[in-house]
Parts: structure tokens; sequence; C-alpha cells
């Protein structure tokens, strides 16, 4: 039971392994003072825009090498294309003339790296984790990789089963079924209304996709849209060097297709999923709230995610273990680019029970609006925010994940610190006002999952 | 770092092997104690030498449920919402985890508010509240989590499971420590709570402290918790499974588009082994945890696109977290097993990706030994990989408890510096002498099994299907292809493949 402010994204969780969150960090000052990531970072750009970010971190002999790409499944605004971010992502395991994909594998390997990726709305992140003597041939091989990836359409076309597979092994579960109605019915226009991994249907036809990724990669993998961060036991200087004569011959800008913007929702929406098999049934309800770029009002979700549905909140206390209604209470809150969804996602034990499941989550928000707020609660929000910042950042891999995760949203490295001294700042008129601003019934929709023979009662 | 052992634990582990029956019974709990640092954070490890083998017969998830109440249910003044209240503010963890002979409490806390965790910690061990409408919602929980959530919606972790309970008939592995659904929804507060006193006794215990802790935190624990029933229930003996291999099919009969595949077998392999740093080289090379150079991986996947992921394991291995290279500490067990897990293939290919496993396990044994070139590699990756093992205090905390348990005494550094004799002759001599297919068992996930089995009892032809046609493949690939298409599934008797539908299993 561990209790972080910060909740598990579920409408993210969907695609290569679980990007871990703007979890914040570390260790020896006292947590009164919230900076959630305490680390001295020194920053280089290269003249072709690639930034640099280099985070020194007592973990002796091991270094933990991160790639940001500020790109997503935000980014799929063609029809038919939802998943090419996360697709592209497997492509670049396949290699270049230089070091084909079974070398680089073979080379990794051999180095004791910790290799993988993942994808998110957002961004793409590109990872490796090791011992500190392998950092040259790190630098080497990824910035051969990012100026000259080189894929057959065969490889392709193989690959493209690799993440059939991926939704596959995610299918038996409702909650995929359950994200992709609820994103498609809170979005009209946005590429969020679509899934990381994408419709089925669009991975079904992804063998066909060979010129469409090549163009992706052409729009989105240029320097001055990548950041890499080294966290761990390094030599800076060394390192600055190698990185830029291995990246310095990267060529390309940044070439962004306009994404569709979400028209203010006017109307509260539902929507619902018939599911096959036996199920508890499920209830989400989410509104849309402001993006990264507005610290102020992402800094009020957080706390209000844990605060009217977080373990201490009447709503949880109520549904989990008062009348205890439901198996489980998630908050579904996340940061994100452009503005997301915020809310709750309850397991119903009854079909029966599921109407008023619904009303008591939507009817805290609406308390919020109207009522006091417990100011005890609030700072308790903020106290768990404190504790779990100085408890997370225990390794070189969290410190580099952390940075790499909290860069994307608005391109700066200093986010998460921005975003906690907003989180401090949080007060009781700020919740009132957020409520009344943006948890209203016209914001708001509601995805229920049930079986067949529910749906029918 | 070097844990300090104390007391009673030295003669422990130098008696790994023994039966608890023969093991001294202390009044007090051993303590394990890591160095205290600098660090923030205190990591409390309470190890209980019990787990779903104490469950009574006919009380499957005794030892979860009872644990689970204890850990959320409340504890002294606090009832389950003061509980929740009191941790919340410190972002503290709390939690239990239930193996097959271990159980741990975890409790992880900033060191400025261990004062504020450790009543309840103690009280959660001392002074469970065991309230009624707890234990029913606790219970419902679990129940839930067997019948709707592993039963119908995580094929992976089923078939997983499935397997465990097929290759441990007649062990006390066999069933599924979170509870079988009728058994579960019959256990009362009462069993329970008289299970809790039976087994989270001292005798059982090793208290576990790890971190930027105070120098009398040990003593405190220990002290406080001596309170425990000094002894409990006789320890169950966990046998040897010799494991017949048969049936050789067991297949979950489960609507879905695609099919979970675990295949495995039990085995007398050990950390202590002294084939293990050779045998973990192989199965490694053979298919790493979520890692892309095994073999597996490398011509399931990459070179056919069959799944996400094709992986090989000589111990019982749980993923801790969103790392892949953690496995999960406190499931040390006395009895181990090698299982390999193909992740969801579509139903057309299910059964040429099971075909493709036993063909490349066989070609490991036999036409294609693991190269001088593939261990080398191999011996590299392991150098490096397993340093990230332990990186944590609560992580090394858990590896020195496993080793106080199964042995050895610095498990990683000891396998690590072990790689470097390894040889390739070793690797594979350690493989051809442990690996049996023929004693392999497979369970399948999925819809239309009636026809699955007639086509694994007639051994008829099972060809891929690419999902794309259209590209041309390697020669090589393709003899390969026509090759495994009609490798022998090593069931010919109608008994060798049993049909069990989803609704049956775990009941």
């Amino acid at each position: 039971m561990a209790h972080p402010v910060l909740l598990l994204p579920l409408l993210a969780a969907l695609a290569a392994p679980a990007p871990p969150r703007p979890s914040p960090a570390v260790t020896p000052q006292p947590p009164g003072k919230l900076l959630a990531f305490p680390f001295p970072v020194e920053v280089k750009t290269l003249p072709n825009g690639l930034r640099v970010a280099l985070v020194p971190y007592d973990s002796p002999g091991l270094v933990a090498y991160y790639t940001l790409v500020r790109v997503g499944s935000r980014n799929e605004a063609e029809p038919g294309r939802s998943g090419y971010a996360h697709f592209f992502e497997h492509m670049m395991f396949r290699g270049t003339k230089a070091h084909p994909g079974d070398e680089y594998n073979a080379t990794v390997t051999r180095l004791g790296l910790d290799t993988n990726a993942f994808t998110d709305f957002d961004m793409t992140v590109y990872h490796l984790y090791g011992p500190s003597k392998a950092l040259p041939t790190i630098i080497e091989y990824e910035g051969d990789r990012f100026r000259n990836l080189e894929f057959s359409e065969e490889q392709f076309r193989t690959e493209a089963g690799a993440i059939l597979g991926e939704y596959a092994k995610s299918a038996s579960s409702p909650n995929l079924k359950l994200v992709e109605k609820m994103l498609e019915t809170a979005y009209d226009r946005h590429t969020y209304r679509h899934t990381v991994i994408g419709y089925l249907d669009d991975i079904k036809k992804m063998p066909d996709g060979f010129a469409y990724a090549r163009e992706f990669f052409r729009r989105y993998y240029t320097p001055d849209n990548a950041t890499i961060v080294v966290a761990g036991d390094f030599d800076g200087p060394k390192t600055l060097e190698l990185i830029g004569k291995a990246y310095g011959g990267w060529q390309g800008k940044l070439k962004p297709v306009a994404i569709p913007v979400e028209p203010p929702q006017r109307k509260a929406r539902r929507a619902a999923v018939e599911w096959p098999a036996p199920t508890l049934p499920r209830v989400w309800v989410a509104w849309h709230v402001p993006g990264a770029s507005d610290l102020k009002a992402t800094a009020v979700a957080l706390v209000l995610n844990a605060y009217l549905f977080g373990p201490t909140s009447p709503v949880y206390q109520d549904l989990v273990l008062g009348r205890q209604l439901v198996d489980g209470l998630d908050a579904t809150g996340s940061v994100q680019r452009d503005p997301p969804l915020f809310g709750a996602l309850a397991r119903v034990k009854k079909a029966a029970d599921v109407a008023a499941v619904e009303q008591a989550i939507a009817g805290a928000a609406g308390d919020l609006a109207r009522g006091t707020i417990d100011r005890g609660r609030l700072k308790d929000v903020v106290s768990n925010a404190r504790y779990s910042a100085a408890l997370a950042l225990d390794k070189a891999d969290s410190v580099a994940v952390t940075l790499a995760v909290n860069t994307t949203y608005t391109g700066d490295l200093q986010y998460l610190n921005k975003l906690y001294a907003q989180v401090e700042a949080v007060s009781a008129a700020d919740l009132s006002a957020f409520a009344r601003r943006w948890l209203t019934d016209a914001n708001r929709t509601t995805v229920t999952l049930a079986t067949k023979k529910e749906v029918a009662q | 770092m070097n844990p300090v052992i104390h007391g009673a634990l030295l003669l422990l582990s130098a008696l790994a092997v023994a039966t608890p029956a023969q093991a001294p019974a202390p009044a007090t709990p051993r303590l394990l104690t890591l160095p205290a640092n600098n660090k923030a954070a205190v990591a409390i490890q309470l190890r209980f030498r019990t787990g779903a083998v104490d469950d009574p017969p006919g009380k499957a998830g005794l030892t979860f449920l009872a644990a689970q109440v204890m850990v959320e249910g409340g504890a002294g003044p606090l009832d389950a919402k003061a509980l929740l209240g009191a941790l919340f503010p410190i972002a503290a963890e709390l939690d239990v985890r239930v193996d097959e002979e271990q159980t741990t409490f975890i409790a992880k806390v900033h060191r400025d508010a261990l004062d504020k965790l450790l009543p309840i910690l103690t009280d959660v061990l001392l002074h469970p509240r065991w309230d009624v409408k707890e234990f029913e919602r606790i219970q419902a929980a679990a129940v839930n989590d067997v019948d709707k959530r592993l039963r119908q919606g995580d094929d992976e972790n089923l078939g997983k499971a499935a397997l465990h309970s097929l290759i441990y008939r007649g062990h006390p592995y066999q069933r599924l420590r979170l509870g079988h659904v009728s058994e579960l929804k019959a256990i009362t507060l009462e069993e329970a709570k008289a299970h809790a006193a039976r087994v989270f006794t001292a005798d059982r215990l090793t208290v576990g402290v790890a971190g930027g802790y105070p120098e009398a935190l040990p003593g405190l624990l220990v002290k406080a918790l001596s309170g425990l029933p000094v002894t409990g229930a006789p320890a169950v003996a966990v046998a040897q499974q010799k494991g017949s291999g048969r049936p050789r099919f067991l297949l979950v009969e489960k609507p879905g588009a695609s099919t979970a595949i675990s295949m495995g077998m039990p085995w007398e392999l050990a950390r202590t082994s002294p084939d293990q740093p050779a045998m973990s080289v192989a199965r490694s090379a053979m298919g790493e945890h979520r890692q892309f150079n095994g073999r597996l991986m490398q011509r399931l996947r990459e070179a056919r696109g069959l799944n996400y992921g094709d992986y090989a394991y000589i111990e019982h291995f749980v993923q801790d977290g969103g790392n892949a290279s953690a496995a999960r500490t406190g499931i040390a067990r006395r009895q181990q097993e090698l299982s390999i897990w193909l992740r969801p293939v579509q139903n057309e290919n299910r059964l040429f990706a099971v075909r493709a496993a036993l063909y490349e396990l066989q070609r490991s044994l036999v036409e294609e030994p693991f190269s001088p070139v593939e261990v080398a590699q191999t011996k590299g990756f392991l150098d490096g990989y397993i340093l990230l093992f332990d990186q944590t205090d609560d992580r090394k905390l858990g590896y020195a408890l496993d080793g106080a348990f199964t042995g050895p005494a610095g498990y990683l550094a000891g396998w690590r510096q072990a790689l470097d004799a390894v040889t390739p002759e070793a690797v594979n001599a350690a493989w051809r002498k442990w690996v049996d297919p023929s004693r392999l068992q497979i369970v399948l996930v999925g819809p239309d099994m009636a026809e699955v089995k007639r086509a694994i009892l007639a051994n008829q032809p099972t060809p891929i299907t690419y999902q794309d046609a259209s590209v041309k493949r390697p020669r090589p690939q393709l003899d390969a292809d026509a090759e495994i298409a009609r490798f022998p599934f090593g069931a010919t008797a109608e008994a060798d493949v049993e049909i069990v539908p989803v609704e049956k299993l775990f009941e």
C-alpha cells in the first residue's frame, strides 16, 4: 500500500514498458522543503540543436543513458496511422549500415546493458543502463542509430507482427477497450482520442506503412527535438566531447504536423462498453483539464487527484471501506502537453451499484465547487508529495527517467521543480476555483463497462 | 555490502538445506541488518518462514488472506480508515507479500517519519484488529481477484499459474497461493485469526533492516516482536517434486483472439548448485527476461513476428515493478523449476509457436549447442547486468534475506564472480544434464481447445501464417519453418492432453 500523490496514469499504461511517471525526488534533505529534483544538471546544446543534460549521481561504476524524443501518439494526426510513434520505437532497434540490428543487439548485450524504450502520448524514450565503462560505446552506437537508422521493408513488415503481439498481451483485460472508448468519447478532434498502441485495425494494416514510417522519422527524429540525459557515474567533459563527436553530424529540423485543437466540451458525454467475458463492471468519470504548460492548473490537478479520490478522501472511504460498493478506486490524472483527462475509475462489485458509484464520484467534484475545503486533508496531500519526493530517485536509472519524462511536457529541464513549487503553493481557494472552472457537468465524460447480460438488465 | 548476521541466523545459514524440524527454535526473532547509511529511506522487511504451503487442506489462500487482513484491516487503535489516514501523509509503504514458503511484511518510510510508522508496524503484527467488516471486504476482493481478474482478464498470468499448478500436482506448491474461489469464500474470520497465530510466530521470523536507520531500531523491533507467539504450526515438509511430465498438455478453454503459452518442469537445480553459474548463462542465451539477446526472442519474435516476447527461466521468477532487471525477492524456494514463457500468439499460430519453442530447445541440446561466441557475449552481459539487480537498500535486504533462507550468502557477488570460469563446454554440459524436453509440461490458454487437442494427438502439421505473406524470407528460415511445422508435440495418448474450462480452474 504505497500512496504517492502522483497516481498511475491508466491512460498511458498501454504501450511498451509503462513509463515511470513524474515521480519526484531524493535524499538527505529533510522533507520540509520540496525540491522535487534536487540534483544539479549541467546542460549543453550542440550547434545542431541537440540538448545534453548531465546529472552526476552516486552510483559507483554505473550510468544511465536516456534519449528523449518529443514525439508520441499525440503526433499521429493522419487518419489510419494510430500507433506509429510506438511502432517506430520498435524500428529503432533494427540498426544501421555501420551497426546492423543484430550487431547493435550483440554489442549492448556483451556490455551488460539493460536496453529498452517506451512510447507515450507525448514522448518516445530510449534507454540503456549499466556499467560506466560501456559509455563510449553507448554514445557511438546511439549517435549512429539516431543519425543513420536504416531498416528494410522486410524487417518493417515482420516487426508489425510484434506490435500485434503487444496488443494481444493486453487484450484479455477489459482496461484496453475501456481506455479506447473513453478517449474516443471524450476527444472529438485532438489526437489524444486514440491510445498509444493504436487501434487494432490500424495495427493490422501497419505492414503497408513503410513509406509513412520513413516520413515519420524525417519529421520528428531531429536533433532539435531530442534531449540526451546521462545520470550516474561518468566523466563529464569526456562524455560531452564524445557526444559532440557522435551526434555532431546529425542534421534535420523538426517538421511537425499540426495537431488539431480540441474544442471545449459543451455537454456531458456518455458511452458504454459491452464486455464478452465475466468481469467486474467498471465506471470511469473524467473531465478535460489544462495541459502541462499551465503549471498552476497542473499542480492543482495533481493535488486534487489525491484530495478527491486518494485513500483518505471521503469518496474512497465511502465507496471502498464504508458502503464497500467498489473493489478498487483509482485516480486517473496525468500530466500531458495538451489538455489531458482527470478523474477516477472504479471497479464496482455489482452492476446495480454502478449508478450510485458514478454519482458519488461526480458528486464529490460538485461538492468541492460548492462547499468548503478540508484544510487538514489538503495539508496531508502536500505532505505526501514531500515525502514521496524525498523517497524517490534512489538510483541512477530513476534519476535519468524522471528528468527525461518531465522534460517532454514543455521542453523545460526544470519543469518538475517548477511544478512542485506550485504544488506547495496550492490553496483551498485554488481547489474550489479549479473545480468550478473544470469539474463541471458539461465537461464530463462517463464510460461504463459491463457484461452483455448486465447491460441488458 | 555484506549483511551483518546475528545470533541464530548464522546457524540457520549454515544449515540452509536442513529441514525446519531440525533447525533450532529460538525464543526471539532472528535479526539481519545491512550497515546503516545516510539515505532518506528506512527499509524494514519482516520475513516469516511461512506461505501458501501452510494453507490447510480445503483452505487454499488462507495465509494470503490472513496476511492481507493484518496489513489492511486496521491494527491497535487504528481502524482501516484511520490506518490509511496515518500512512498517507508520510507516504509510507506498508505491504505484505505471500509466496509458497516465505511471507514478508514490508515497510518503507522516510527516516524522519519512522517513529510514526513503527507502532503501526508492530501493531499490524501483534494487535491486528480482525474487524469482521474489513475481513469480509478483503475476502471479497481476494475472491474477485482470482475469479474475475486472473481467470477472466489476465491470460498471461493465468497461463503461468496453470503451469505452476500442473507441474506441482501432488506437491505442496500445487494450490494457487492467492486461493481457490470456493475455498476462499468458505474461510471464516476465526480461521484466519487462528491461522495467523500459528504461522506468524517468533521462531519463523527474521527481522530485516536496511537504509538510513537509527542504531536502536533493530533492537527495538526484535524486542517488540518477541511478543509474537513463540511457536505454532509444525513446518510443512517440501520434498523434491519428481515430475512425471504427464499430462504433457493442459489446455485451458477460454475465449480470445490470442493464446497464452507457458511450459516448464520442476527440478532440483538451486542457487547453491555448482551448475548454477553455467546454467544462468544458458538461460540468458536462451531467453533473458525482457531483453532481446535470447534465441527464443530472436527467432520467434524478431525473425517471425509471432508475438511480443519469449523468455526462459531456471528458477521461479516474478518481475518486481516496472524494471526488467528487478526479480522479486521473497520468493526463494527449496523447490525450483525450468520455465519458458511465450507471450500471447495469434490463435492461428499458437501450435506453431509451441513447436518452435520445443524445436529451439531441442536444437540447443543437440544440433546447435551454445557457441563460444554466444557464451562469451552472455557472460559479458551478466557481468554488467547483475550489478543492476540490487541498486537500492530494499532490494539488497531482500536478497540477503533470500540468502539466509536458501543460501548462498552473498549470492549476487558470488554468481558474478563465478561467471569468469564458466566455459562453453560447461554451459552445454550443464544444460544437457538438467534440461529434459520429454519432461516439459505445456499450458495453452485460449479458445477451441477440442480442436487443438485433436491437432496435437494427430501430430497434425501446423505451418506458420505470416502476418504479411508478401515478405521474402531467408531460405534457412523457411526450411526451419517446415521442420517446426511438423516437430513432434510429444503427446500421443488421450490422457496426455487435458482440457479444462477456465471456470473450473482454481475453483
